[in-house]
C-alpha cells in the first residue's frame, strides 16, 4: 500500500513536469513571441520545443504564393544570445540566414507555393561555465498577410 | 524483502517510462541523420555529436485560416450552401470525427470570414464553441469569447484575430495535454474542406483555372499532413484520416510539375521574393479524379 502510493505521487509528479514545462514553453511563446509578428496575422499553428544549448531542430513549412510571410525564431533569455535559423529551399540553397542578416525575424513571399526547410540552432552560451548545458523554450511562428 | 523492493522498483521503472514514452499522442521524432545536420554549425566536435543525438524535427500543419485568404485572393466567391451546415455538428460521436469536424467548421468560418459574412461567422463560433467544449478544450472558444466575438463581429480583422489566437491557443492546449493527434485531425479536417470549397467553385474543365492551380499546389501540404500523421507512434485513431488521404494522394501525384529556379528580389518595401516558380500541368482527367475524392472523403466527415 505504501509503495503504491510511492508510485501514485511520482508518476503524478513526472506527468505535471512535463505539462509544466509545455505550459511554460507556451506562455513563453504567448508573451514574448506572438507579439512580434504584428502586423502579420498567426496562422494559427504551434511550433515550440524546449532546447539544450547546441540542439538542433528543423521543420518544414509549406508557404503559399499569394501570401507575405514573417516568419520568426523566438529564443528564451537563458539561451544566451538567443537561437539562429536558416531557410532553404528544396534544392538546399540557402535563402536566408537570420545570423548573417543580423536578425531573428525574415519577411518574404515565395514565387510559387512551396515547401521550405527551417533549421535552427541553440548555440552554446559562451557565458553558461557549468557542466551543465542551459534549456529554453524556442519557439518558430509564422504570420501572414494578404 | 528484498526481492519486494525490487519488485515495486522494476513496477515504477515500467511505468514511468510508459508514462514518459509511450503516450499514443506523441509524434516521433525523426531518428538523427548525418544528412540533416547543418555541416555550417558554429559548434565544436562534442557539441556536435551531442547536437546530433538531440535533433529534434518539428512537423507543420496547414492552416484553415491561410486557406480561406488564398482562396479569396484566386478569385472564389462566398456560397454558402458549399459550407457543412452547423446543425449537423450534433450527430458527430467519436473524438476523431469531433475533431475532424472541428477543423471543418474552423474552415467553414475562416471562408465565411474573407468574405465578411458576419452572420455566418457568428453561428460558426457557436458551433466550434459547442464542438470544443466535447473535445474538453476548455477556455478558448467560450460563451464569452462568442459574446466578444458579437460585440466586434464588423470588424474582419478583429475576427480574424480572434479567430487566429484562439486557434493557436487550441493547438497549445492540445499539446500541453498530449493530444496532439486531435490537433492533426483538426488541421486535416480543415485542409479537407478549404480543398473542397475550391473543387467546389473550380472549372472542372479548366486546368488552367487559377483554382485549379491553387488546388495543385496543395500536394506539398498533402505530403506534409500524411508525414506528420505517420510520426504517431500508435497512430490507429489517424489510421482512417491517413488512408484517405493516402488515397487522395495517388491522384495528386499524377499532376506534373515543373520548376525553374529564380534568383532572389527585393521589393521597395524590403519584403524578398525567393524560391523557385512552380507550373502545374494535370493529365486529362486529373482534376475530375482529384475533385471526386474530395467530395467523397469531405461527404464520409460531415456525415
Amino acid at each position: 500500500m505504501k509503495h503504491l502510493r510511492y508510485f501514485l505521487a511520482i508518476s503524478i509528479g513526472v506527468f505535471l513536469f512535463s505539462n509544466t514545462i509545455n505550459a511554460q514553453c507556451k506562455r513563453f511563446t504567448e508573451k514574448q513571441c506572438l507579439p512580434k509578428l504584428a502586423p502579420f496575422t498567426n496562422n494559427g499553428q504551434i511550433n515550440n520545443a524546449t532546447l539544450f544549448e547546441g540542439d538542433s531542430a528543423s521543420l518544414i513549412m509549406t508557404f503559399y504564393s499569394l501570401l507575405d510571410y514573417r516568419l520568426i525564431v523566438c529564443s528564451h533569455d537563458v539561451l544566451g544570445a538567443g537561437a539562429h535559423f536558416k531557410v532553404r529551399d528544396n534544392d538546399g540553397n540557402i535563402l536566408f540566414n537570420s545570423q548573417e542578416a543580423q536578425k531573428s525575424s525574415w519577411d518574404f513571399r515565395v514565387n510559387s507555393t512551396q515547401d521550405l526547410m527551417v533549421s535552427v540552432i541553440a548555440p552554446k552560451n559562451p557565458e553558461n561555465l557549468t557542466d551543465i548545458p542551459a534549456s529554453g523554450c524556442v519557439s518558430i511562428i509564422l504570420g501572414f498577410r494578404e | 524483502m528484498i526481492f519486494k523492493s525490487i519488485k515495486y522498483f522494476a513496477l515504477i521503472s515500467s511505468l514511468l517510462i510508459f508514462a514518459i514514452g509511450c503516450g499514443d499522442n506523441t509524434p516521433i521524432q525523426n531518428p538523427p541523420t548525418d544528412k540533416l545536420v547543418d555541416p555550417n554549425l558554429d559548434v565544436n566536435s562534442k557539441d556536435k555529436a551531442r547536437f546530433q543525438r538531440a535533433k529534434i524535427v518539428f512537423f507543420a500543419l496547414p492552416s484553415p485560416i491561410e486557406t480561406a485568404r488564398i482562396l479569396k485572393k484566386s478569385g472564389a466567391i462566398y456560397s454558402k450552401d458549399f459550407l457543412n451546415p452547423s446543425s449537423n455538428a450534433t450527430g458527430y460521436s467519436t473524438s476523431v470525427r469531433k475533431a475532424v469536424a472541428l477543423g471543418i467548421f474552423i474552415a467553414d468560418l475562416s471562408y465565411a470570414n474573407s468574405f465578411v459574412q458576419q452572420q455566418d461567422c457568428l453561428e460558426y463560433f457557436t458551433t466550434i464553441q459547442k464542438l470544443s467544449e466535447e473535445l474538453s478544450l476548455s477556455n478558448i472558444f467560450t460563451a464569452e469569447f462568442v459574446e466578444k466575438i458579437e460585440k466586434n463581429i464588423n470588424s474582419e480583422d478583429s475576427v480574424l484575430k480572434y479567430l487566429s489566437e484562439s486557434y493557436w491557443h487550441a493547438n497549445a492546449q492540445l499539446k500541453e495535454n498530449d493530444r496532439e493527434s486531435i490537433a492533426a485531425l483538426v488541421a486535416a479536417g480543415g485542409w479537407i474542406e478549404g480543398l473542397h470549397i475550391a473543387s467546389s467553385l473550380v472549372d472542372p474543365n479548366n486546368p488552367s483555372d487559377p483554382l485549379a492551380v491553387r488546388i495543385a499546389e496543395q500536394r506539398v501540404s498533402l505530403k506534409q499532413l500524411i508525414k506528420y500523421l505517420l510520426s504517431f507512434k500508435d497512430s490507429k485513431v489517424l489510421k482512417e484520416m491517413t488512408d484517405d488521404l493516402k488515397l487522395l494522394k495517388t491522384s495528386f501525384d499524377k499532376i506534373e510539375m515543373k520548376m525553374v529556379r529564380e534568383t532572389k528580389e527585393v521589393d521597395e518595401n524590403g519584403i524578398e521574393t525567393v524560391g523557385n516558380t512552380r507550373t502545374y500541368t494535370y493529365p486529362e482527367g486529373t482534376l475530375k479524379e482529384i475533385l471526386e475524392n474530395v467530395s467523397i472523403i469531405r461527404t464520409k466527415y460531415i456525415k
